[in-house]
């Protein structure tokens, strides 16, 4: 059998299986229902078994002894054969279709399960389009699990009513014929690879370091995803074999592990940074584990491909497992980390750690002394004398012989001062254009990326924002400003609130005890209220 | 001053990851010990494969170290990628140890680029070492964790290629490209740590410690014109926008420039006044 592979040399049998070319059986007579003469002497019967590329294929339920007319003995040998040949095209058992139809609905329900995981256990806030982002390439990718299961299982029951045998290459050709799950893959890897980049950024505290993050990390994924589906594209969509891109299939494919791996080593690391948290409770420990095993899966299943343990492109078939397990379980652990870092704040003097690059003032300082040193630089320019910066006292000696000379007038020139007669040099304008285009790629990394994708803080009121605007409905109804146009008549009773909190069964003791102090308030509110309506 | 600091201890693992990654570079058919990889008769370099012929019988098959006596070697021309017949081989193909299309093997390059980035590296690494005003700067600083980055994700990507085409043949020039990859991991994290501190000694140098030097500036004979306000290093800046502060931060070594030279309170609250009207200036964000 032969089959598309990324890396993989068309494979070629070293067996020569005999039952594959023709017989010669000798004379002998020939019987069946369909002969004119239910049966006929032929002088000289020539035989040859049905194979598949100079292979043997499986008869599905007929090659057993149990049947009074079984097959010619060579066959029988040709299929001991075959199935002794372990390796990617032999017919031994893990090679088998067995194994693919195992390992494409072990996939489809590990990924639909993840898919439901992600659906009812991560909230939308406080990193809404991430999570969007997650709950959106989940759902692409179980639809396309679910569409290439059923089609490769029709294919399959096709080749079983045809040719009453099983291939697996039959199967695996869909990965790169079909163009639909190509497509679908395309994105939802693509979306996954964001989802994780957006998880590398929460796991950095430094807003510097989360930006480089995002830009390292967006355009890694777009090469990666580009460069990915081209070839796959051309191919499926019948411009044939384009020699040029030979080279590309497996570049990507291992700059693929080589991020999943880059991405593995972070995750790890941090992991072993908090690893105090994450030993904490059981449930902790058991989530830290699965995290480390989904994220190394990746490079696991690349070392079994290579060594071909298993069937062939394993790591491609388990490549969309690998995405949404190592983004959702990695996203479900960090998760439950913050809960515990959050108490642990909450419960020690310090609070949360408040990093230098998140004082807007030192950055506004920073840029006050770089505004300093340009004027001073035009100053010096115009034949003023620098001051030695060596010795802080020296140099205050200096500035102090040199004060009068270097003072700058607010008349002066400033650095906003337009100067139509002078010509300005190329590299101040490139310079120019090049900080004005660095500090755009930054304005606009902070305002969508940063903020949508991870936050600069760790807010510890992402459960009180996501229940602030049922609140402030609770609250309204209860002061009856929900429905202003509607006429109220009051009396003088005590009156007692349901309980607003009914439907939210994950409220803490706490959260209850503001919610019944509210209640006392605004029972004194209410009193007033009707004493005044009474007036 | 400590004798192994963090930068001079990046140093010495960048210089054994240099050596490390230099053996691959320039095994068979550059140099004739070094093999990447040995498959039965065959050996592999970035640059070529060689073949170990019997002279008694060319169809013998040797063990992995066959004696130099016994053996004529025949090599391809130094290119890169492997093809299946070359015309330096006579009557010999090329066969790889692994299922690997030939085409694979133009994937080596990745080997000299990743040494040349290694190298890049080192050099600023090395700058940073021993130039003070490199080892302050925070963007050349940044500018090195970032290429600290490239070069490891090229190390490891070398090392897959190399298991890929080679799979157990893999000598141990090819397995030195492993120990590169963790070491140059290492390099990693610590080059941002050290990101981490020059930036954190900034901030220091800016908010607390030079409440000592202002003091001493204001003190001075000189710097009796200088109204400083001690509350916050912004409030300086907004308001008096630091001339004392600057020549601290000179003091301190960061990459400002020249000495400022004094003005009154008046003329720095102008500087100021035209310092936010700058476009520039309408998100804080710096690297």
């Amino acid at each position: 059998m032969t089959y598309n592979n990324i890396w993989r040399l068309s494979p070629t049998d070293p067996y020569v299986y005999k039952s594959c070319n023709w017989l010669d059986l000798g004379p002998g007579l020939l019987v069946n229902d369909n002969l004119d003469q239910k049966a006929r002497y032929i002088a000289s019967i020539k035989f040859k078994s049905y194979c598949d590329g100079g292979s043997p294929v499986y008869m599905a339920s007929r090659l057993t002894g149990l049947s009074k007319y079984r097959y010619l003995d060579s066959v029988y040998l040709d299929w001991k054969k075959y199935i002794t040949a372990n390796n990617s095209i032999g017919g031994s058992f893990q090679y088998s279709i067995y194994s693919v139809v195992i390992s494409f609905t072990a996939n489809l329900v590990i990924t639909i399960f993840l898919t439901v995981l992600v659906f009812i256990n991560i909230r939308d806030k406080p990193y809404v389009k991430s999570s969007r982002l997650l709950k959106f390439a989940s759902l692409i990718a179980s639809l396309n699990l679910i569409i290439f299961v059923t089609r490769s299982l029709q294919k399959l029951a096709t080749e079983h009513k045809t040719h009453g045998t099983v291939s697996t290459h039959y199967a695996m050709d869909l990965f790169t014929d079909d163009i639909a799950f190509i497509v679908l893959d395309f994105i939802s890897t693509c979306i996954f690879q964001l989802c994780q980049v957006s998880i590398v950024i929460r796991l950095f505290e430094r807003i510097q370091e989360k930006r480089i993050v995002f830009i390292c990390g967006v355009c890694l994924t777009i090469v990666d995803n580009v460069l990915w589906v081209i070839p796959q594209l051309v191919e499926a969509s019948g411009g044939g074999y384009v020699k040029r891109w030979e080279i590309l299939p497996p570049f990507v494919y291992l700059f693929r592990i080589s991020i999943a791996t880059s991405y593995a080593c972070v995750v790890i690391s941090y992991i072993i940074r908090k690893r105090r948290q994450s030993y904490r409770s059981f449930q902790m420990v058991l989530l830290s584990f699965l995290t480390l095993i989904t994220v190394i899966a990746s490079p696991v299943f690349f070392i079994i491909d290579i060594s071909d343990v298993w069937i062939s492109e394993l790591s491609e078939i388990f490549s969309t497992t690998c995405y949404i397990g190592a983004t959702v379980i990695v996203w479900e652990y960090l998760d439950r980390l913050s809960v515990i870092e959050r108490n642990d704040r909450a419960q020690s003097v310090l609070g949360r750690p408040i990093f230098e690059d998140e004082q807007h003032d030192y950055n506004f300082a920073k840029y006050a002394l770089k505004v300093q040193k340009a004027l001073i630089r035009s100053d010096s320019n115009t034949g003023s004398e620098a001051v030695g910066d060596e010795d802080l006292e020296e140099g205050l000696g200096n500035q102090a012989d040199s004060m009068d000379n270097n003072v700058i007038h607010p008349e002066d020139e400033s650095i906003n001062q337009v100067r139509f007669d002078n010509k300005r040099e190329f590299n101040e304008v490139a310079q120019e254009h090049l900080s004005n285009a660095i500090d755009k790629v930054l304005y606009f990394t902070d305002q969508i990326a940063i903020k949508s994708f991870g936050n600069y803080t760790s807010n510890s009121s992402s459960k009180n924002s996501d229940n602030s605007n049922e609140r402030k409905k609770v609250v309204k109804r209860r002061l009856g400003l929900d429905k202003p146009k509607d006429v109220y008549v009051y009396e003088l009773r005590d009156v007692v609130f349901p309980s607003d909190d009914e439907e939210e069964e994950e409220e803490e003791e706490e959260e209850r005890k503001v919610d019944k102090q509210e209640q006392r308030n605004e029972e004194g509110g209410t009193y007033d209220n009707s004493a005044t309506h009474r007036k | 001053m400590r004798i192994l600091s963090i930068e001079r201890l990046i140093t010495i693992l960048l210089t054994v990851v240099i050596v490390f990654e230099i053996f691959p570079v320039i095994s068979r058919p550059v140099i004739d010990g070094i093999v990447l990889a040995y498959y039965k008769n065959y050996s592999y370099g970035v640059f070529g494969w060689c073949i170990d012929v019997p002279i008694d019988n060319k169809d013998t098959v040797l063990d992995d170290s066959p004696s130099p006596q016994e053996i004529y070697r025949q090599c391809t021309q130094r290119k890169v990628g492997y093809k299946v017949s070359d015309s330096d081989v006579v009557d010999h193909e090329l066969l790889l140890p692994s299922p690997s299309k030939y085409s694979v093997t133009r994937l080596l390059i990745v080997h000299p680029m990743s040494l040349v980035i290694t190298v890049i590296l080192w050099i600023m690494v090395l700058l940073i070492t021993f130039t003070s005003r490199m080892e302050k700067s925070q963007f050349f600083l940044l500018m090195t964790a970032v290429i600290s980055l490239l070069a490891f994700l090229f190390s490891l990507f070398c090392f897959l290629v190399d298991l890929l085409l080679f799979l157990s043949a893999l000598k141990w020039p090819g397995w030195l490209m492993f120990a590169s990859t963790v070491i140059l991991a290492i390099c990693c994290s610590l080059l941002w740590s050290l990101r981490r501190n020059i930036s954190i000694r900034d901030y220091e140098a800016l908010n607390t410690n030079d409440v000592e030097s202002f003091a001493q500036i204001s003190r001075h004979p000189s710097s009796s014109s200088i109204d400083i306000e001690l509350e916050t290093y912004s409030v300086q800046v907004t308001d008096q926008s630091g001339l004392s502060m600057k020549g601290k931060i000179i003091h301190k070594g960061l990459d400002i420039g020249s000495t400022i030279p004094r003005k009154t309170s008046q003329e720095n609250r102008s500087i100021s006044s035209t310092m936010y009207r700058s476009p520039e200036s309408t998100h804080p964000g710096f690297i």
